[in-house]
């Protein structure tokens, strides 16, 4: 019972990468398209994408496993069982004795050890075992993506942006895509309201959250937005503003969401080191 | 003899050693044309017939002012400050002076000009963070200045003075990240923010979390994702431009990389991160890792590790990355040992003291642990990390051990500017030799500051201690690159020893560090200790490793909420910089013993002693100017060690 998903997982991370195994899940899918993908991304910019440097991947992960005792490793040697040297291609690398060894990591007999238990513990709690067919895991809503200095709307990114909190609620909030129900007040109201009761809202919640993120100045803060907020003709231009905007993107990314290729693969137990205040 | 050189080795700033050699420069090449510039320094001699320093400290006093000391050792002649005064001011305080002349027992008084000064030969008072006397410069006009204390710690909000980044000292050396790049691997940067957006790195920028070039936040109702904003200003929100407050390098470039918004993380998303454009981006710096619940052990996975090898080899155009790492806010009853990612050789993992010097309450200690910076925690709730903040706005209380990896980024940014030769490897060689004790303690008086057996001090919640821009920079601008690195499996054993349930077990391995092969390690840099255990309580286990020059290091601290009794640890490499510069040669010790309430029983199955250092002595290339910096101490251990 418990061999089969540690093989799997042994099998699996010997190839860079580690399948979903939730209980219930467990099995395999075809990875050669989420490694093709990784590998372009590693390799870009680098030397030449080398297809060999898999391989390179792969049998460190054997000698990771087997470190001989009492044994230096000499980088020569090291190098005719790795092959080092036609992996970087005829180009090779100037100081081939500098280079570190993902050998050197060893996390790789701890991955199937442990892999198991703590990936499943996400925020101290269970992730729920029902898991989508789909190989993607779920995402938030994507934020808007205002053009840089620089930038025109040529490059993809959208130039009618005001950078208040406002307008990125206005164009998250036309958008189809789950909530954020840790960070998010009102899952329910930010799905179903009108415009209306929108603006309420929206005033309401940016003014909550200026309250919580700087406490030293609640009044002040809140001040300068209603300032800033007040006529209501701004706050519906602004609205428009943003809808229109998301629109657009969603428009031409088309089916972007759902195809976010860095979604892919096994949820791992990471958090953020966020500072105390945010976490509260 | 230990004490003396730690006193040297801590405090010593530039603008007391300037204020010194200015003087003295005003005996030795008096009458030079140059801008006039007035310190608060006055030369004090005193009237015949009263001498000593007595005497003159009791004048400094009733007259307002402090006396430094004797000029020269002399017996009349002495240097007085005034604090009510700016450090530089282009008038001279008639006032003051005249003061100072109507004191009956002073003959003379001179309020002193500053000098600009180049570099040239030997000089006896030069020390590392003084290359040449720099310019006398104005602080940052950026209304959020003042509540930086970590740039500039003048006491504000009961923090203790001069207990900072000494990036003055740095900025007056004309370094301020010209042509460096830090990527923020976060929840996104305001990119827009006008302290932000002139020194945003669009080219170098990715949203993981979304899948396009642009990393702007996510809006959510509790600002939740204003994170990587804030992290962004500490690096390199822009000067004087009267916004908010100024970055540790803020003429250096900030690229976002938004990786942490999303229901969950994975291998390919931190990979992609850390790889994402090496030879566009210097210095990625991360404020994440696995859950700080003190009962994770957890650590890159394997596309990641690949990714941060390949970094650290081909990275930067083959300097490699560096990756800077928050070492956790698990507090005691986390070890980040137990974090992969911070305990790697590869990261630099940086610490937080409070403006006090005491360690943060949240901080998580572990014996990787290179070095410490600033952050929040003091009872002031106004002494948290003055930055930029989400939407154009500005925030006090940027908080956390995250808050403290970005403030090490910056650091380093200005260290690549002063040099841009450097490896990742010297970059911690250069941690290592300019960090400072300062005043940085443990409040719990848990951890003490040792030497380590070439002279090195550290403590375990703080590294090597807190790090001084200024000293960096100007042995940045002189540094050789350190000779090749070599990595040697020093010994091991793998058959299985019973940990008693009370009392220590405790293991012995010699080692003549693969003398006379091609991976001779003669010089540390990183020691791991690669261990395969299991216990019936994970978290009562306690590791010390002790080097064969005597240094001890706490490779794993006890984790009460760690209640594992299946996995224990498998092949997990223990990693300490304690030892950083000693012999590895001669016998390592391992201690572990159980500490907790109930009795446990474990196994230790294997202990493999991975040694990772030079075969070369590695400052041998680096002049020696002060004879009692740390880079001085060290060369000499190495030299007398060669004669011996």
């Amino acid at each position: 019972m418990e061999l089969l998903p540690l093989l799997s997982l042994w099998f699996c991370s010997a190839w860079g990468y580690a399948p979903l195994h939730e209980p219930g899940v467990g099995g395999m899918y075809n990875d050669a398209a989420f490694i093709q993908d990784l590998m372009e991304r590693i390799n870009r910019d680098m030397e030449p994408a080398e297809p060999a440097y898999l391989d390179f991947g792969s049998k460190m992960d054997h000698s990771g496993l087997s470190i001989v005792p009492g044994r230096a490793i000499k980088d020569s040697e090291f190098l005719d069982e790795n092959d080092y040297d036609t992996l970087l291609g005829p180009s090779g690398h100037p100081s081939i004795r500098d280079q570190e060894y993902l050998q050197h990591s060893t996390l790789y007999g701890h991955k199937l050890g442990a892999a198991g238990a703590g990936a499943l513990n996400v925020k101290g709690q269970q992730v729920p075992t029902e898991v989508k067919s789909d190989t993607v895991l779920p995402a938030y809503c994507d934020p808007p993506n205002p053009c840089p200095v620089g930038y025109t709307a040529e490059d993809g990114c959208l130039e009618m942006f005001e950078n208040t909190a406002a307008y990125s609620r206005a164009y998250q909030g036309s958008q189809d895509c789950m909530c954020d129900t840790e960070h998010m007040f009102d899952c329910h109201a930010a799905q179903e309201s009108d415009d209306e009761s929108d603006m309420n809202n929206l005033g309401q919640s940016s003014f909550l959250a200026d309250m919580q993120m700087d406490g030293q100045h609640k009044s002040l803060v809140a001040k300068k937005f209603y300032n800033h907020k007040a006529p209501e003709q701004t706050l519906s231009r602004l609205n428009e503003m943003a809808r229109n905007a998301a629109a657009a993107a969603a428009h031409d990314s088309g089916i972007k969401l759902e195809e976010n290729p860095y979604l892919q693969g096994e949820k791992l137990p990471v958090a953020a080191k966020k500072g105390h205040h945010s976490q509260n | 003899m230990r004490d003396v050189w730690s006193s040297w080795s801590r405090g010593i700033r530039w603008d007391t050693v300037a204020v010194t050699a200015s003087l003295l420069y005003f005996f030795l090449a008096p009458g030079l044309s140059a801008p006039e510039v007035f310190t608060n320094s006055f030369y004090v001699q005193l009237q015949d017939g009263h001498h000593g320093r007595v005497t003159a400290d009791g004048i400094a006093k009733r007259n307002g002012f402090q006396n430094l000391g004797p000029v020269l050792g002399s017996e009349n002649e002495f240097h007085f400050v005034h604090d009510g005064l700016p450090h530089a001011r282009t008038k001279r305080s008639i006032p003051h002076t005249r003061l100072l002349k109507s004191d009956p027992h002073i003959k003379i008084a001179v309020q002193q000009t500053g000098f600009r000064r180049e570099k040239r030969g030997y000089n006896p008072l030069r020390v590392e963070n003084l290359v040449d006397l720099p310019p006398v410069l104005e602080d940052p006009s950026d209304p959020y200045f003042i509540h930086q204390w970590y740039l500039k710690n003048t006491g504000q909000n009961g923090g203790k003075k001069k207990l900072d980044l000494n990036v003055e000292a740095a900025w007056a050396q004309g370094i301020t990240g010209k042509n460096v790049t830090t990527a923020i691997m976060d929840d996104g940067v305001d990119y827009m923010h006008p302290d932000l957006k002139f020194n945003y790195n669009a080219k170098a920028s990715y949203d993981f979390s979304s899948n396009d070039p642009y990393p702007y936040p996510r809006y959510t109702d509790d600002w939740f994702n204003s994170h990587g904003t804030r992290c962004a200003g500490e690096v390199s929100a822009a000067r004087d431009n009267g916004i908010c407050g100024v970055g540790v390098a803020y003429d250096s470039k900030v690229a976002g990389i938004r990786m942490l918004d999303q229901p969950y993380m994975t291998d390919l998303i931190e990979a992609n991160s850390m790889g994402h454009e090496p030879n566009l981006i210097d210095i990625y710096s991360a404020s994440w890792g696995p859950t700080d619940d003190g009962k994770t052990v957890d650590g890159p996975r394997n596309a990641t590790m690949r990714a941060i090898v390949k970094g650290v080899n081909e990275g930067r155009n083959g300097l490699g990355n560096i990756y800077v790492w928050a070492s956790g806010d698990g507090g005691e009853d986390d070890d980040c040992n137990c974090d992969g990612y911070a305990a790697s050789m590869w990261t630099v993992s940086i610490n937080s003291a409070i403006n006090d010097g005491q360690n943060a309450h949240y901080d998580e200690s572990c014996s990787s642990t290179l070095a410490s910076t600033f952050s929040n925690g003091a009872k002031d709730p106004n002494t948290g990390v003055a930055t930029t903040d989400l939407y154009g706005k500005c925030t006090k209380s940027h908080s956390g051990t995250s808050a403290a990896a970005p403030e090490a980024a910056g650091v380093f940014a200005l260290a690549l500017e002063a040099n841009n030769k450097l490896t990742w490897r010297d970059i911690q060689h250069l941690t290592v030799l300019t960090s400072k004790r300062n005043s940085l303690f443990d409040a719990k008086g848990r951890f003490h500051w040792t030497m380590n057996g070439v002279g090195l001090e550290f403590n375990h919640l703080f590294g090597f201690g807190v790090l001084d821009a200024g000293a960096m920079v100007a042995l940045s601008k002189e540094w050789k690159t350190v000779p090749a690195r070599y990595h040697c499996e020093g010994a091991s054993m793998s058959k299985p020893r019973k940990i008693p349930s009370r009392g220590s077990l405790i293991l012995k391995l010699e080692t003549n560090s693969c003398q006379g092969t091609e991976t001779e390690v003669d010089y540390l840099e990183h020691v791991q200790a690669v261990i395969t255990l299991n216990s019936t309580r994970r978290g009562d286990i306690v590791m010390f490793m002790t080097s064969p020059m005597g240094t001890r290091s706490m490779v794993l601290s006890r984790r009460p909420n760690d209640d594992d009794r299946h996995d224990g640890f498998v092949k997990w490499p223990f990693m300490t910089t304690h030892t950083w510069g000693e012999n590895p040669r001669g016998t390592w010790t391992l201690e572990i013993q159980f500490n907790g309430e109930k009795p446990q029983t474990g196994w230790i199955k294997e202990w493999a002693l991975m040694l990772h250092g030079t075969k070369d002595p590695p400052y041998v290339g680096l002049p020696v100017t002060d004879p009692h910096s740390k880079l001085a101490i060290v060369k000499k251990a190495h030299e007398d060690r060669k004669k011996a």
